[in-house]
């Protein structure tokens, strides 16, 4: 508004004048009828409006010849060096040139639709392709996500297994294998009874060296009889001598009685020598007893002191299992929490796989809404401003425009290159047109 | 173990589903239509039917309303897995049928949860 006044004021400063003073005059009887002090208020009233507009629009309106103030800002310097609006010609000729200008602008939007048309259509296709290769992507993503948490899942039941697992699940099925714990157990009592046996057969071979001991008491025995037998056997054969010697003085039967006392003799040689080989017999079983009871008094002491070591080791070995195990529980348990945060982990996965689903959605209502919106807007555009541009008017403009330069042949002209797309596209609707 | 019939044209949400549910134990189909969906609803019994809403051609609803007039799903849960969560919707879901409305995107132990309060 303000600009307008100013327009006016700068352009037609007497009509202004003329006007105030029309619109002023038919007032001026009023002065007769008024007392002094209201005509005071009224001029100063006046007065007061008269400085105000002054101060809005002239000294504004002449403000570009106060630009040389050193005192101005840049902005207000620019703002005072600013062109006046320019004033719109009103003949035929510049009509005509801003018409076809007009013209050249319409040719240029409507090529700018079809390019754009053209674009979004092949955008459309780009984000179907984007779609596919993101849907393809995150499902070959999920799969191996999938066998990925299998396989851990696998790993963790197998480890937890260890310790879940009980001897009654070995009943339960034949070649099934024992739990850690269970495993611990089987050795414990297996270890056991290899001590057990071990001393069993030391106390046996106690036993054994005790019946050992009573076997060389009855060997003595049967030695001192050998002895008595012996001595027997010699008096036998003094006694048959002596018969011999007795029927030798007596003369009668004497022959008989020699034949005797020799054979008595001879049995009693013969009772000798058997005591004598079942003497060396009886020294050779002596000598095995002794190299079988060292044989069995050495065994049994080995038994004895594998026995006290196994023991020992077995005591070790248990608080050793007990803290391994320990350990292995603990383990186990830090297994069984990691996979839990895992499966946290997975949950977690799955919800930011979705996001791809729900992208896809927005992209699709994307494709296939706005996209075709936009694509079926600018195709109309073009269309419309194809069919606006053979209207009567620019026809007109044309002829007028070639008549125009057949009056002008110097003026200067500017023609559409027929190279560039929108001249191309405009070439389609229309024939080659030349523009001022 | 339920036998479920996940619905969804995203091939990646079916999978989702599935492996959510796969791993709980229950079977799961997958139908990536509506009119897939139906075909294998009239083929075999399924104990849930979880779909999505927006899907080309017909939508999760009309599934749902199909789902209804066939004598096997009469009563069967009918859950909704969606990325919409207006309230008309909702309430339009309800009045075809739908047991549950879930929103997208889900965390599996809620999805289970679900299923099992559903299936019981």
């Amino acid at each position: 508004m303000s600009s307008v006044i100013t327009s006016v004021l700068r352009n037609r400063p007497t009509v202004v004048a003329q006007l105030t003073f029309l619109l002023l005059f038919p007032w001026v009887w009023t002065a007769y009828f008024l007392p002094p002090w209201a005509l005071s208020v009224c001029g100063g009233l006046s007065l007061l409006a008269l400085i105000a507009g002054f101060q809005s629009f002239v000294i504004p309106m002449f403000a570009r010849r106060r630009s040389d103030d050193p005192q101005l800002s840049v902005e207000q310097l620019v703002k005072m060096r600013a062109a006046p609006p320019r004033q719109p010609g009103l003949d035929i000729k510049t009509i005509t040139g801003e018409l076809s200008q007009f013209r050249t602008q319409l040719n240029r939007w409507g090529g700018t639709s079809k390019t754009s048309s053209d674009k979004t259509a092949d955008a459309k296709v780009g984000m179907g392709e984007v779609i596919s290769q993101t849907e393809k992507a995150v499902l070959a993503l999920t799969m191996s996500f999938r066998g990925i948490t299998m396989k851990t899942r696998q790993q963790m039941e197998a480890a937890m297994s260890l310790l879940r697992r009980n001897s009654n699940e070995l009943t339960a099925s034949e070649g099934a294998w024992l739990s850690l714990p269970d495993y611990i157990r089987a050795y414990e009592t297996q270890l056991q009874e290899v001590i057990d046996s071990m001393i069993k057969f030391s106390s046996a071979s106690d036993e054994m060296l005790t019946h050992q001991g009573k076997i060389r008491e009855q060997s003595v025995i049967i030695d001192e009889l050998l002895d008595e037998l012996r001595s027997m056997a010699i008096r036998i054969g003094r006694l048959a001598l002596d018969s011999s010697i007795a029927a030798g003085e007596s003369g009668r039967n004497r022959e008989m009685l020699v034949k005797l006392t020799d054979s008595i003799r001879e049995t009693s040689d013969g009772a000798r020598d058997m005591t004598r080989s079942v003497r060396e017999s009886l020294a050779k079983i002596r000598d095995e007893l002794v190299v079988t009871y060292k044989i069995i008094n050495k065994a049994a002491d080995i038994a004895k002191e594998s026995a006290r070591r196994a023991k020992a080791d077995v005591s070790q070995l248990n608080v050793t299992m007990i803290e391994k195990t320990k350990e292995v529980e603990v383990s186990l348990g830090k297994i069984n929490s990691l996979g839990q945060d895992i499966q946290q982990d997975v949950n977690n996965a799955i919800i930011a796989m979705q996001f791809q689903d729900i992208t896809q959605q927005k992209l699709e209502y994307m494709r296939g809404s706005i996209l075709t919106d936009v694509m079926s807007g600018l195709d109309l555009l073009s269309v419309e401003t194809q069919e606006a541009m053979k209207k009567d008017l620019f026809l007109a403009i044309r002829a007028e425009a070639e008549r125009a330069n057949a009056v002008l042949p110097g003026s200067d002209s500017v023609s559409l290159e027929p190279n560039t797309p929108v001249a191309a596209d405009s070439a389609r609707v229309a024939e080659k047109v030349t523009l001022f | 173990m339920a036998n479920i019939l996940a619905v969804d044209d995203a091939a990646t949400m079916r999978q989702v589903v599935n492996f959510a549910l796969t791993d709980a134990g229950h079977t799961v189909a997958e139908a990536a239509g509506v009119d897939e969906a139906l075909a294998r609803a009239a083929k075999s019994k399924f104990d849930l039917v979880i779909a999505d809403l927006n899907m080309p051609g017909k939508n999760g609803l009309e599934l749902v309303k199909a789902l209804r007039a066939m004598p096997d799903f009469r009563f069967a849960p009918i859950l909704m897995l969606t990325t919409e969560h207006r309230d008309e919707l909702k309430a339009a879901g309800k009045a075809a049928g739908v047991t549950g409305w879930l929103v997208k995107p889900f965390d599996p132990a809620v999805l289970l949860d679900v299923v099992k309060k559903v299936l019981k």
